[in-house]
């Protein structure tokens, strides 16, 4: 039986319609500034701009599945369920992000590699990464006991958020195609001010979508509890 | 300039962004309308749980 908890069930607290509208308006304000704004690369030419969404999506991918550790540890430690909801909203959105990011760099790839993909070091740690997080998705759709759903989706969702460390040290830890880490030091202000804008951006969405996608799963789950109250006719006792 | 850049890469470029666009857009959809549907079935529940 799942312990009750004061206001576990009940509907969620709305995310201000403001922060969606600017989330978007900045998005497209990012994007747009940092194309126009930055010439293009000597060595790169345009392709360099591929850093304004590439490069964002990753971060903010690793900040999801971040969330996703303390939520599932939080989960663990107290068993409040909404913490449960909340790493499931954030590896739905962190996946999502992922994904991006591999084919954002397979776009990139084949211009300057030559190649749409190398089994190397640093896209096969992020392409473990996706699957975990896919596996944790599925594994969600495929238990119906809110609590064992919630103690295996945190055992995956740990275990996925420790490969975050391993994708990002694997350029340093192994020879790889990819090159290292994005510097915002080693960059020129010109490309620096997109990029950072465009992260800004990125996280703004982030944080919209993952509170959106809690929001529906509150009201998923308080629907479940007042529909089984209202079976068992526990408020009429 | 490798020779997959020839124009500077646009063409991947535009790819990128494109698909970038296209999929937060799809995502921002299926986020509006999941909280709706939750929503509405929520209400439905709650009415339903007080006429029983």
């Amino acid at each position: 039986m799942f312990p009750a908890h004061p206001n576990q069930f009940g509907p969620p607290k709305p995310a201000p319609a403001w922060l969606g509208w600017l989330a978007f308006l900045f998005f497209v304000f990012a994007q747009v500034f940092s194309v126009v704004t930055s010439p293009a690369d000597a060595m790169m030419g345009h392709l360099q701009k591929n850093m304004y969404v590439h490069v964002p999506a990753a971060w903010v991918a690793f900040g999801a599945f971040g969330v996703v550790l303390v939520a599932s540890l939080y989960f663990l430690w107290r068993d409040d369920e909404r913490a449960d909801l909340l790493a499931a909203s954030s590896a739905e959105v962190g996946s999502l992000f992922c994904g991006l990011t591999l084919v954002l760099g397979m776009l990139w790839g084949r211009p300057t590699w030559g190649v749409w993909w190398s089994w190397d070091a640093r896209l096969t740690t992020t392409l473990v990464l996706f699957l975990i997080f896919v596996g944790y998705l599925a594994l969600r759709s495929f238990v119906e006991d809110p609590h064992r759903r919630g103690q295996w989706s945190a055992a995956v969702g740990i275990l996925g958020a420790i490969n975050v460390p391993i994708v990002w040290m694997s350029v340093q830890w192994w020879r790889t195609l990819h090159q290292i880490q994005s510097n915002p030091r080693g960059l020129s202000p010109v490309y620096l001010r997109g990029l950072l804008l465009n992260v800004a951006a990125f996280t703004l969405l982030t944080i919209w979508f993952i509170w959106r996608r809690y929001e529906a799963a509150r009201y998923e789950r308080a629907a479940e509890h007042a529909a089984q109250a209202a079976a068992l006719g526990g408020y009429n006792a | 300039m490798p020779s997959g850049m020839a124009g500077g890469g646009v063409g991947y470029v535009v790819a990128s962004y494109v698909i970038t666009w296209v999929v937060l857009g799809a995502m921002l959809m299926r986020t509006v309308s999941s909280v709706r549907r939750a929503r509405a079935e929520y209400d439905q529940a709650a009415k339903g749980e007080f006429r029983t």
